[in-house]
């Protein structure tokens, strides 16, 4: 069977977008099922952000950002990310997704290696919950 | 004379009861309209109004329910010229938009569990019962007016559609949805507008007595103000009692739900977050209870999140 | 084994609140009208997992015609659920809005439905614009009650229906005196409006001996139970112990508690009919049969209470027993009047608290209290006797509701009226091969007579009346009603 789990991953530019730069720079290989979306601050993301890139084929939503407490470059864009995500993974759930499904990571600039594990373990988890859509096999 | 006809589906009466109430501006359309069928009010039978070639405005009321309604809904609207959803059941599913999430099966085994006697036998074509669903499931309606029910506010918008529809012959701008195109907030008399709003926590209604002039975001307590279209000019706010979210989402296509989750990541605990961090933050939050008939009390049935569970389901392509 | 046809008259019913038809079901031995309700909306369902503090607001919107019944009976069940006896000044607040409540839907059906079909008897087309014909200063002061209770509901409540201010132990805003002076003058208007449609009824429909001569036609007539609530005798909207009488106006049962409604009614589900037909549970079920029915609605609450508070409604109860040849007063057409004091009742009872200094003073909520697992509110609609009843879990959240509403209790009493054309549907079908405009007439009247409020009833399922011509004709009914065969 070839079905190949399809990631978004909305990476904030500060930190998780140039860790994931920083992994290229290093050779370091993560899993290629990933598409990278770079936004200015996870403070951007609108949960609407994460329900639409389910509703257009992904499989899972990963979102990286700055470290809490200090390290927002807007200061607490993060912990608005925090607190989105985790009300939308309870959302999730009372509707039947798996809150797995969407995950939430804190990868300085420095974090290359946490970057690639974060997203080969992700991958990994998507696969193992299977398509988003029931009938996409 | 146009020919106006008022149908209900899976209805409460609070739309009927909302329309018979508008007074004289009900007066003002019939100068225009014959009302061909509207059964709380008129007494003319199905047969009446499936005698009618045409329809020149169709008020849907409620959702849909079995399949009796769904083809009725089909059938009068594709004799109707201008097609109006009336009420939050028939644009957005409403309450009973709530069962989505359970077939009708299981919703009418909870129903029926509860009697103390039953009678096996046949069901005299009682009509099958269907997935739920909002009259727009069913066609894209040129007029939508929310509100459960909805106000004089949107009612006197919809006779005055309905009177230019008679004077100009055509509607500009479809599908128009009514109510004005801004929050609640934007212009609640209890904003505080000139500072940053900050949510203390989170407590159910019956946890604290509620202040009746201050938010009720910064009283902790949940008002979907924030996520709701302004259709009503804050009748609930005025006597005390925070936005439930009849109103349905700011634009159509919009999702009450995620908007709202958004705004309560901007205002909830913003001046201890450093203090607090993700532990503690957790805690607050855990004490939100019940997401989908918080957030998604009236729109359930055409929300992101439902078409989600569909498409986890294997039912959207 | 009979075959049996069927006919839709009535599809739909008009001028009832929702949607319901009339079946008729023709057999060999038996020929009977059966009034069928139609929708499916799962209330019962979709309670749970819901936070309990906020069903009032939830449950409200079974219906949109009595809205603030809904909400008051489940408040005063999650009253009971958060363990919190709500402040005095709160009580007054949810009884005055009950009483506004009660005279508004009554107002509506007095004056939009029972007087036309009452004094348009004999013609096919008995509704308000037809009235409107005839006496066009009648119906103006109607359509001015419609416009004065919007003003008076929006003052006090917010909205004309599905507003929130009930939470557990209390609401969530009280009256000020200015706006209960506003409030007061409006009342006076539209009390001005209804002396007109009162000395209207009691010309053409009393004096005139129009309602004794309907009166006298037995399809009309139900000697079932009456159930209602009670408060030391006296009739009672709000708060009251449940009495149920027989037929001979005999007390059966006066239970105090509330919470054992369930000794007194039972539900059966019958699979040609969405909503349940409640019994009087010691009985038995028997479809179909007067001995196992329950009345509820204005004519039950006169038939059960010894008095009615407020000098004029006194006066009105007093000749209205007295017109009808005493107590109980089995002929559904009285139910008409029995609106009528319970119109003029509200009137004097809202005056009543108005009056009260206590409704400006005090706390409007009591927050404290320890919840229990299950909660029970029982209260007097328009239509009758309300019951909400949730369990939930120990965080508060709903893990079980069940409502019984009047017009439910009614379907089971409407279908046992029916009964009664039997005789004529025989006759009429077996020698014309339908119905006459004359039955069709008698069956709407009786219908309306009850002022269904189908949404309530169908909170669980309608069934719905809007369809093709019939094209199921077969099936096979036993001697009990119960359905058999169908094809």
């Amino acid at each position: 069977m070839s079905w190949r789990p399809r990631i978004i991953a909305f990476f904030c530019k500060w930190c998780a977008g140039s860790a994931a730069e920083t992994a290229g720079v290093m050779r370091l290989r993560y899993d290629p099922n990933i598409v990278p979306i770079i936004v200015p601050c996870t403070g951007r993301i609108d949960p609407q952000l994460v329900v639409s890139a389910f509703l257009n084929g992904a499989d899972g939503v990963l979102i990286g950002g700055c470290h809490t407490p200090n390290d927002c470059h807007y200061s607490s864009g993060n912990f608005k990310a925090f607190k989105r995500v985790y009300m939308l993974r309870k959302m999730l759930a009372e509707v039947g997704v798996e809150p797995e499904r969407v995950r939430l990571e804190w990868i300085s600039a420095t974090e290359a290696p946490k970057l690639v594990r974060v997203v080969n373990e992700f991958v990994e988890e998507v696969r193992r919950l299977g398509p988003m859509g029931g009938s996409r096999a | 004379m146009l020919k106006l006809a008022v149908i209900p589906g899976a209805i409460c009466g609070g739309c009927d009861v909302a329309l018979a109430s508008v007074g004289e501006k009900l007066l003002d359309v019939l100068k225009y309209y014959e009302i061909v069928y509207w059964p709380i009010a008129i007494d003319r039978k199905l047969s009446d109004l499936e005698a009618v070639e045409e329809i020149d405005a169709l008020i849907y009321m409620g959702g849909v329910s079995t399949s009796e309604e769904y083809e009725l809904a089909r059938k009068l609207s594709s004799k109707s010229r201008v097609k109006v959803a009336l009420g939050t059941c028939s644009v957005y599913g409403g309450i009973p938009g709530l069962n989505s999430l359970s077939s009708p099966l299981e919703v009418y085994k909870v129903n029926m569990g509860k009697s103390d006697h039953w009678i096996q036998g046949d069901s005299l074509g009682l009509p099958q019962l269907i997935p739920y669903m909002a009259y727009t499931d069913v066609v894209e309606p040129d007029i939508l007016a929310p509100g459960c029910p909805p106000s004089g506010k949107v009612l006197d918008q919809l006779l005055e559609q309905l009177i230019e529809y008679a004077v100009k012959g055509e509607i500009e701008h479809k599908p128009i949805l009514l109510g004005d195109p801004e929050s609640l907030c934007n212009k609640c008399p209890r904003n505080p507008k000139t500072t940053k709003i900050k949510m203390p926590g989170i407590y159910r209604l019956h946890e604290v007595e509620l202040d009746d002039k201050k938010c009720f975001l910064e009283q902790g307590i949940l008002c979907m103000g924030p996520a709701t279209r302004n259709i009503c000019d804050h009748s609930c706010i005025k006597t005390n009692y925070p936005c439930t979210g009849c109103g349905g989402p700011l634009e159509w296509g919009g999702d009450s739900g995620v908007s709202m989750i958004s705004s309560i990541g901007s205002i909830l605990l913003v001046d201890s977050e450093k203090s607090l961090l993700e532990p503690g933050l957790t805690r607050e939050i855990d004490k939100l209870r019940d997401y989908i008939g918080t957030f998604y009390r009236y729109t359930l049935r055409k929300s992101m999140l439902y078409k989600l569970r569909e498409l986890k389901k294997g039912g959207l392509k | 084994m009979s075959e049996y046809r069927l006919y839709r008259v009535l599809d739909p019913v008009t001028l009832v609140e929702g949607v319901a038809r009339v079946v008729i079901v023709t057999g060999d031995r038996d020929i009977r009208a059966v009034y069928q309700i139609m929708e499916f909306r799962g209330f019962e369902k979709l309670a749970i997992g819901r936070k309990m503090e906020e069903l009032p607001r939830i449950m409200s919107a079974i219906c949109g015609v009595c809205s603030w019944s809904h909400h008051l009976a489940s408040g005063k069940a999650i009253d009971v659920v958060f363990g919190r006896r709500p402040t005095p000044r709160s009580t007054l607040v949810r009884k005055l809005v009950n009483y506004i409540q009660v005279l508004d839907s009554h107002l509506l059906h007095f004056a939009f439905i029972g007087l036309p079909d009452v004094t348009l008897w004999g013609e096919m087309q008995r509704d308000i614009s037809k009235l409107l014909a005839k006496n066009p200063g009648l119906v103006e002061a109607a359509l001015k009650t419609r416009s004065l209770f919007k003003v008076l509901e929006k003052k006090l409540v917010g909205k004309i229906q599905h507003g929130g201010f009930v939470v557990p132990g209390g609401v969530t805003r009280g009256f000020n005196r200015d706006e209960i002076a506003e409030a007061e003058k409006i009342l006076g208007e539209i009390s001005d409006l209804t002396m007109k449609l009162h000395e209207f009824f009691k010309d053409r429909v009393v004096y005139s001996g129009l309602l004794r001569k309907l009166a006298e036609r037995g399809e009309f007539d139900l000697k079932a139970y009456n159930l209602g609530l009670v408060s030391g005798g006296d009739l009672e909207l709000y708060d009251g112990a449940l009495r149920l009488i027989d037929s001979k106006g005999r007390v059966v049962a006066e239970i105090a508690d509330n919470s054992k409604y369930s000794d007194l009614i039972g539900e059966a589900t019958v699979p040609w009919n969405y909503a349940t037909l409640p019994y009087y549970k010691q009985a038995g079920f028997k479809l179909f049969s007067e001995e196992s029915t329950i009345l509820v609605g204005p004519l039950a609450r006169i038939n059960v209470s010894s008095r009615v508070r407020g000098e004029k409604a006194s006066l009105e109860y007093g000749e209205l027993v007295e017109y009808a040849g005493g107590k109980p007063i089995s002929n559904l057409l009285y139910a008409h009047w029995a609106r009528l004091v319970e119109i003029i009742h509200c009137i004097e009872m809202m005056r009543e608290i108005m009056d009260k200094p206590e409704l400006y003073e005090g706390g409007l909520v009591n927050i404290t209290g320890s919840p229990v697992e299950r909660g029970i509110g029982v209260l007097e609609a328009p239509r009758g006797i309300l019951i909400h009843d949730y369990t939930g879990n120990g965080e508060l959240i709903a893990t079980s509701a069940r409502v019984i509403t009047p017009t439910t209790i009614n379907n089971m009493a409407i279908n046992t009226n029916l009964t009664k054309v039997s005789g004529r549907l025989v006759e009429e079908i077996r020698s014309k091969g339908e119905p006459s405009r004359e039955t069709i007439a008698i069956m709407e009247s009786m219908i309306r007579a009850y002022d269904p409020c189908n949404s309530c009833a169908t909170h669980v399922l309608r069934i719905n009346g809007h369809s093709q011509p019939v094209s199921f004709t077969l099936m096979v009914v036993s001697e009990e009603g119960e359905v058999l065969w169908w094809g």
